[in-house]
């Protein structure tokens, strides 16, 4: 019997023993069975700004884990080896939900990243060890492109606490052509992710000569200020040639500040730039009345002079979760 | 028939099955899904916890 799988928007219709195009799930006896479900490829403990995430209990470590697969194909990965790859091709450890929990706490890590290729893909696993990790007081964070039905979404966030959602480009030709996806539901996921609460941060790699234009930037963040609020945490990441699309130049740091000003321009109140080594960039500025709020060098935390979330000189709220 | 022809008759069909079968078998399901559904499910190679390497940054980006 042939099955629907009803995870991500692609809705692929799994023949008996074949899986579906993450490659993933796959129908055994009628029911579609993830292979990848307690086999992370990679477990390690990063920096929580490493995400990027700089909102979100800076400082802190985050044990960061990834199966194999990815419910997308950008020609551009930069995780490639392990996001494109057939489970079969990859080595993965055997880590029950339960096990992830305590070996999280071994390395002392108050949250856990479902990161690196997409928890989308491991939707299941994420879920389950999402909810043990609650249960065990630790907090969870999706990195995620967001091409997930808006239902499976919901229920993973209901014991997500962060999430850092990048949206490639804002069109829908970018998507198909680069990322064999479509744009529609990343937004939806987006402003999903918003509604049900988590601390959102939102990233954009910017592609030379693909999604760099004036009119791509300035679209992007006209809809992100539009439609989750100019408080939301903006990342734009430096391109570098990998997987299928070598043939560009990384990205320029003229290009990157330029996207920095259009953010900036546009009323954004916290905009950085990632993948570069430029400080003045990663550190987080008071909106209200530009106190040096957050001193990041890299993804390193530095200094942090927010007083209970505020900003010590002018009392602003600034958004984030800061313990 | 001789018992030893009998006992070599009777292994060479039973030879013949067990390739019919692993045969058909092998025409419904792809070889992956057979590894797959055999015995963890992780068609790949399971690698040893190594504490030391999980403990550090991932060479991973996000």
């Amino acid at each position: 019997m042939d099955i629907q799988c009803e995870l991500c928007p692609r809705g692929c219709l799994v023949k008996p023993g074949q899986s579906g195009d993450c490659r993933i799930r796959v129908n055994i006896d009628g029911k579609l069975l993830a292979v990848t479900y307690g086999f992370p490829c990679s477990m390690h403990v990063d920096p929580v700004e490493k995400k990027p995430l700089f909102h979100f209990m800076p400082g802190t470590k985050s044990f960061s884990v990834a199966t194999v697969g990815c419910t997308m194909h950008c020609k551009n990965c930069q995780n490639w080896e392990i996001s494109q790859s057939p489970p079969n091709m990859v080595d993965a450890y055997q880590v029950s939900p339960d096990q992830m929990v305590q070996m999280a706490k071994r390395y002392e890590c108050p949250s856990i990243s479902y990161t690196y290729t997409d928890p989308a893909a491991y939707y299941e696993y994420a879920l389950d060890c999402s909810i043990k990790a609650r249960e065990a007081g630790l907090k969870n964070i999706l990195v995620t492109a967001g091409y997930i039905n808006r239902k499976p979404f919901r229920e993973l966030c209901r014991h997500t606490d962060a999430a850092t959602i990048d949206v490639k480009a804002m069109s829908d030709k970018f998507y198909r052509d680069v990322c064999g996806s479509t744009l529609a539901p990343v937004l939806d996921t987006v402003v999903s992710a918003r509604e049900m609460g988590l601390e959102l941060e939102v990233s954009n790699l910017v592609i030379p000569t693909l999604n760099d234009s004036d009119a791509m930037l300035s679209a992007f963040v006209k809809w992100v200020k539009e439609n989750i609020g100019k408080d939301t945490p903006l990342h734009f990441l430096k391109f570098v040639p990998y997987y299928l699309m070598r043939n560009l130049p990384p990205t320029s740091e003229e290009t990157m500040g330029r996207a920095r000003d259009i953010a900036k321009a546009a009323g954004m109140e916290y905009v950085y730039v990632g993948n570069i080594l430029n400080e003045k960039w990663t550190c987080t500025f008071c909106p209200g009345c530009g106190n040096e709020l957050v001193r990041r060098h890299s993804m390193v935390m530095m200094e942090n002079h927010l007083n209970d979330g505020k900003c010590p000189m002018c009392g602003k709220k600034i958004y984030g979760v800061w313990k | 028939m001789k018992r030893r022809d009998f006992i070599k008759i009777t292994g060479l069909l039973y030879a013949y099955g067990m390739i019919a079968k692993c045969g058909a078998f092998a025409t419904v399901m792809p070889r992956r899904v057979i590894e797959a559904v055999r015995g963890r499910f992780y068609p790949g190679k399971i690698k040893k916890l190594d504490f030391k390497a999980i403990g550090k940054q991932g060479g991973w980006l996000g």
